[in-house]
């Protein structure tokens, strides 16, 4: 299995895969609503137990100045948020049975946001 | 039997005289769609982007309104002025700008190569000897009226509005100072919505749904044991807009990664912090205690869910009768590091499962209404900002009443 660079500390983490290292929102919940629940599930468990940590961490980091581990890391805690909500409400699914087919939805660009450290 | 909770609604502005039972009839047919077309998007102040849209000298922007028939060019000119003109080519009519975003010094079109200054005067025409009767001066771009405020750029199709921007906008105009660009742009989504733009506005204007529409997504962000059935704690009907704020829940509980969201971050949605610091008078403007966030309606078609760290901006445009243009952006408080901004992504993809409820719930709305079974919509004190919108959209069209 290809593991995923992280910073010194974070080992515990490289496992998860690189296919769960998605740099844009609308990526983001594509992967979410088109991972079965369990996956998500495996994954947001493994990352959400180090998820304060990994802020911690992140925190006082220059975000222009990352390294390429550290990007990493910040990318997965961004995962994390996304796939905590099926997990953390106790849907059935990984969407929303009722809601919005979320294809119809284009989702535009952003660049401003965070000075392009988000490659959205 | 009827419960009532005893939370109590302050209500301000004329909220009598509103139809609490709204007739259908029309209001999906074609005529009544040309009509709304003519009376009420070609006469209103029309919120059409924001200056930062247009940053620089130069920078301009194209927004196409098919069913105006028209397509706009926002351009800031060399003096820094924001203007909007009919995106034409005053030659032979060629669309000047076919699409998106650019800034140049001037604006040329790619039929013949006529070139415009960015504050819509003609400069160069190609081969200009070879024109007979040529009065270069009655071919700058046509001009449509604009005006921003706080950042926001308003435009207005009519030759002479019968109101500017500040008497349209009335008592809000001047109790915003500051907010819009305290905030930055973190998330922008846009879809094509199969309803008539009234359903779309009005789904927004109220949150007597949230128990309903939201209990997956945000189940418990508002009420609470002291306000179970989430009465609106304020709200405020003025000449033409609505305003409202919508009440936090003080039993909210976290969940996990909301918790360490938190820890992090600045709490926006589903729970709330009410820090009021800095906040212009508009923001919260009854000052409730547990609050969350305004909603506040700009006639005809905004909708703007305002609070003291997270803005969301919803543009509902026509397409046509049966079909309507959703943009919704969402602007947070500007991450200070990357803590605050891992935060965000809390919020920002929580938020995006509540509209995407909102929005499924518009089309099986519209589907249902176009049956012909109803005939009048019967609206609630807690919908009365809906009850407004009718209001205001009939004394526009000249009154359609039951």
């Amino acid at each position: 299995m290809a593991q995923i660079e992280l910073p010194a500390g974070f080992e515990a983490l490289a496992d998860i895969g690189p296919e769960w290292l998605i740099a844009d929102e609308h990526g983001r919940h594509v992967k979410r609503v088109t991972s079965d629940l369990a996956t998500v599930r495996a994954f947001y468990e493994t990352v959400v137990a180090e998820l304060d940590r990994m802020i911690a961490y992140l925190q006082p980091k220059d975000a222009a100045k990352l390294t390429a581990a550290e990007h990493n890391l910040y990318i997965l805690a961004l995962v994390c948020m996304e796939m905590s909500h099926p997990i953390d409400l106790g849907w059935d699914n990984t969407d929303i049975d009722d809601t919005f087919p979320w294809k119809r939805i284009e989702f535009q660009a952003v660049p401003e946001y965070l000075n392009g450290l988000d490659p959205e | 039997m009827i419960v009532d909770d005893g939370f109590q609604t302050q209500f301000q502005g004329k909220i009598d005289g509103l139809q609490t039972r709204v007739p259908v009839g029309d209001l999906l047919t074609e005529a009544h769609f040309d009509t709304e077309r003519e009376r009420i998007f070609r006469r209103s102040w029309l919120f059409i982007g924001r200056e930062s849209d247009v940053p620089d000298a130069g920078s301009h922007m194209v927004r196409d309104l098919p069913f105006l028939k028209t397509s706009l060019l926002i351009v800031r000119g060399e003096d820094g002025e924001v203007r909007c003109f009919h995106n034409l080519c005053t030659h032979r009519g060629n669309k000047l700008v076919r699409g998106g975003s650019g800034c140049s010094r001037y604006l040329t079109c790619g039929f013949h190569g006529w070139t415009f200054d960015t504050d819509g005067t003609l400069g160069a025409v190609t081969d200009e000897h070879q024109f007979r009767d040529l009065d270069k001066s009655k071919l700058n771009l046509p001009q449509v009226h604009t005006e921003c405020w706080e950042g926001l750029v308003f435009i207005n199709l009519e030759k002479e509005p019968s109101v500017n921007l500040a008497e349209w906008l009335g008592e809000m105009y001047g109790q915003y100072e500051g907010y819009f660009g305290r905030l930055v742009r973190a998330t922008r989504m846009r879809v094509v919505v199969n309803c008539n733009w009234n359903l779309a506005v009005n789904s927004f204007m109220e949150g007597y749904h949230t128990k309903y529409i939201h209990h997956n997504s945000v189940p418990d962000y508002q009420g609470g044991r002291v306000n179970p059935q989430r009465h609106r704690p304020w709200m405020e009907l003025f000449e033409r807009h609505t305003r409202y704020s919508a009440p936090a829940n003080p039993d909210h509980k976290y969940t996990t990664a909301e918790a360490i969201a938190w820890n992090w971050g600045k709490r926006c949605i589903p729970s709330f912090d009410g820090d009021m610091t800095g906040m212009p008078p508009g923001v919260n403007p009854g000052r409730v205690d547990n609050w969350a966030f305004d909603i506040v309606q700009f006639f005809p078609n905004i909708v703007m869910a305002v609070s003291n760290h997270r803005l969301m901006e919803m543009q509902f445009w026509p397409i046509d009768v049966n079909h309507t243009e959703f943009i919704g952006t969402v602007y947070l408080y500007p991450p200070k590091d990357l803590g605050e901004r891992i935060s965000q992504e809390f919020v920002r993809s929580r938020a995006r499962q509540v509209v995407f409820e909102d929005l499924n719930t518009l089309e099986a709305q519209h589907q249902m209404l176009s049956s012909g079974q109803l005939s009048h919509l019967q609206l609630s004190q807690q919908e009365i900002a809906v009850q407004h919108h009718f209001k205001v959209a009939g004394d526009m069209l000249g009154n359609r009443g039951e």
